[in-house]
This record gives structure tokens, C-alpha cells and sequence, in this order.
């Protein structure tokens, strides 16, 4: 009696830590692909006299189409394109830029750490995002104000604050 | 006596060394810089046979491509030039219905000298990337990006045949099984 008393106590502690467990992993485990959804629409920051950083976010089915450029008095300084898309192997969304300064394409990988901080680091970094060089944070302060930091070596280089356009 | 005789020539040789004459010196100098200039030639040429300019060979993709897959259903792709890379947008369409359509960009990674291509599919959840290099001037073969550290695994690939400048050979291999579509540019 006080043996199967016992068993049904322990599996029942085991079944209620099971579901505790499950809960966490619930909570905790952000929705990539659906908190990406917050950068879409046009989004815009002076970074200097008659200079201005325009960022437009489309989404194209479950992936996202990003245009970005820099002008002073309607001449382009820079512009880049980029294609973001969830990968499932890796839970994080895979970035790839092209843009007209360079010859090559950037590979980047991002995630939300939460529900409105975003990091990213070079893909080839993924499997050691802590000691990565460069580092780009994406902080949605509201959901029209986003501030977008880069860092290097972990240390803030550079920050911009983005609104978003009406 | 024969001794004598070989020791006479050990000591004179060094006085023949080409060394000691200045016209002779000029004469090994040239020789050594016309030996590194064909060195430097050969070298140069095996340089292009064996590197193609993958930024270059990439912009053949460019324009709109167009291939009748079926009755009343035609898939099209278009590729435009953005700074050294390419921007994609491709659709099956029937009678006016997008079937599917998908984005991409292009653009080549220096770090794994491959040509990198991520796809965004109508139909796929996921990101997808491929890994390609143009093996010849109008053969381009990409695999899957995650398939790079074992290429002899892999089980979908594809091969773009530049027949001529205006038609597009594609080859979709998936588990040794091929689908070919035959592209015409606009």
C-alpha cells in the first residue's frame, strides 16, 4: 500500500514538473518570424545636414525585403538591399545584403533576445555570437521608435534612432 | 700528375666564376629576369583558367527569362543588376493565377569565393540558400549552402547552362532524378 502509494506520488511529481517545464519552454521561446513583423514600414533618421538613413521593410510571404539608403539633397550616398528570412535548424533569421559600396554579399544572422531587442552578428559567428566583432542591436523602444546601435569588440560605436514614417 | 692537373682546374675554376665578370653578371641578371617573367606569365595565365570572375559571369543573368512549362502556364524571371550583385523575382503563373513566386539576391562571398543566393518561396516557411560557384564562363552550379562541407552528399543541386546569351538551360537534380526547363530571354 505504501509502496504503490509512493510510485503514484513520484509519477505524479514527475508529470507536474514535465508540464512546469513545458510552460517555461512556452514562455521563454520567442516567435522569430513573428516579432520580425515590428521592422515593417518605412522608418527614417537625420544623421547629418541635409543627410538623411531611410530604412523600408516589406514582408514578402513569411520572409522580409528590406531597402536602405542614405541621401544628402536627393543623391544617393549609399544603398543596400537585403532579404531576411526564419531559418528553423539554427530558430534565428538569416540576413543577406547587397549593397552599392561593395562587391560582396553580407551573410547575417539575427534574433530577439526579447520581445523588443533584437541582436544580429556576422553569420559566420552564429556558433559564437558573444565574441563576435561586430555586433548590431535593434532596440523597438515603441513600436515608431526603434534605435538601431552598432557595436564592435561589444562596445557601442555608433547609434541611430530610427521613426517611423506616417 | 693527373693530380696536379685536377687540382690546377679545382683552383681555376673559381677564377672562371661568371661572378667576377661584370659582362657576365649582366648576362645571369637578365637570364634570372627573363626566367621570372615567364614564371610570372605562366603563373598569370593558370590565374584565369582557374579563377573566373564569378562577379562578372553572375551579370549573364540579368534580364527577363521566359519558359512555357505547361499549357497556359509560363514561369518568368527577372534579374536586375544592384551594385555588384542581383536582385531576383521569379512567378508560375496560369492564365493570370500566380502558382508560386519567390525573391532572392545574389552576390558573391570572398570569405568561401562562392556566389551565395538566399530564397524567399511563396510556398516555404524557411529561408533558403544556395552556394554557387560558375565552374566554366556559362556553366553555374549551386548547391545548398548547408551542403558545403559535404558536396558529394548532397541531394538537390542545379545547373544553369548558358546555351547562348538568350537561352538558359536549367537543371534541378533532387535524389539523382533530373527536371529540366529550357529559358528564353525576352
Amino acid at each position: 500500500m505504501n509502496k504503490s502509494c509512493l510510485t503514484t506520488s513520484f509519477v505524479v511529481l514527475l508529470l507536474f514538473c514535465i508540464n512546469w517545464a513545458q510552460a517555461q519552454t512556452t514562455e521563454t521561446r520567442l516567435n522569430q518570424a513573428d516579432l520580425m513583423k515590428q521592422f515593417l514600414g518605412t522608418w527614417k533618421v537625420d544623421v547629418g545636414k541635409d543627410t538623411i538613413f531611410l530604412m523600408e521593410c516589406k514582408s514578402f510571404y513569411s520572409g522580409f525585403d528590406f531597402y536602405l539608403k542614405m541621401e544628402t539633397k536627393g543623391k544617393i550616398l549609399f544603398e543596400q538591399k537585403t532579404i531576411m528570412g526564419y531559418d528553423k535548424e539554427s530558430d534565428k533569421i538569416i540576413e543577406s545584403a547587397i549593397n552599392n559600396s561593395s562587391d560582396q554579399i553580407i551573410l547575417m544572422a539575427a534574433w530577439f533576445t526579447s520581445a523588443d531587442r533584437c541582436e544580429e552578428v556576422l553569420l559566420k559567428d552564429i556558433s559564437n555570437p558573444e565574441i563576435a566583432k561586430y555586433k548590431w542591436l535593434f532596440e523597438f523602444k515603441s513600436p515608431d521608435l526603434l534605435v538601431w546601435t552598432d557595436m564592435i569588440n561589444n562596445k557601442p560605436t555608433n547609434t541611430n534612432i530610427f521613426h517611423r514614417e506616417k | 700528375m693527373g693530380l696536379s692537373k685536377n687540382s690546377n682546374l679545382i683552383i681555376k675554376l673559381p677564377k672562371m666564376s661568371i661572378l667576377e665578370s661584370p659582362r657576365q653578371r649582366l648576362c645571369l641578371s637578365s637570364a634570372i629576369a627573363v626566367f621570372l617573367l615567364f614564371c610570372m606569365n605562366c603563373a598569370q595565365a593558370q590565374t584565369k583558367e582557374t579563377n573566373l570572375n564569378q562577379i562578372e559571369l553572375m551579370k549573364q543573368f540579368t534580364g527577363t527569362w521566359k519558359s512555357e512549362i505547361g499549357k497556359d502556364t509560363i514561369f518568368i524571371m527577372e534579374g536586375k543588376i544592384f551594385g555588384k550583385g542581383l536582385d531576383f523575382y521569379w512567378k508560375t503563373d496560369t492564365k493570370g493565377k500566380i502558382i508560386s513566386e519567390g525573391k532572392s539576391i545574389m552576390g558573391y562571398d570572398m570569405i568561401n569565393n562562392r556566389i551565395i543566393e538566399p530564397q524567399i518561396w511563396n510556398n516555404s516557411p524557411n529561408i533558403i540558400l544556395w552556394s554557387g560557384l560558375f565552374t566554366s564562363p556559362n556553366i553555374y552550379e549551386a548547391i545548398l549552402l548547408k551542403d558545403l562541407p559535404n558536396p558529394e552528399k548532397v541531394m538537390v543541386k542545379w545547373k544553369y547552362e548558358f546555351k547562348s546569351s538568350d537561352i538558359l538551360e536549367c537543371t534541378y537534380t533532387v535524389n539523382k532524378k533530373e527536371i529540366l526547363t529550357v529559358l528564353n530571354r525576352e
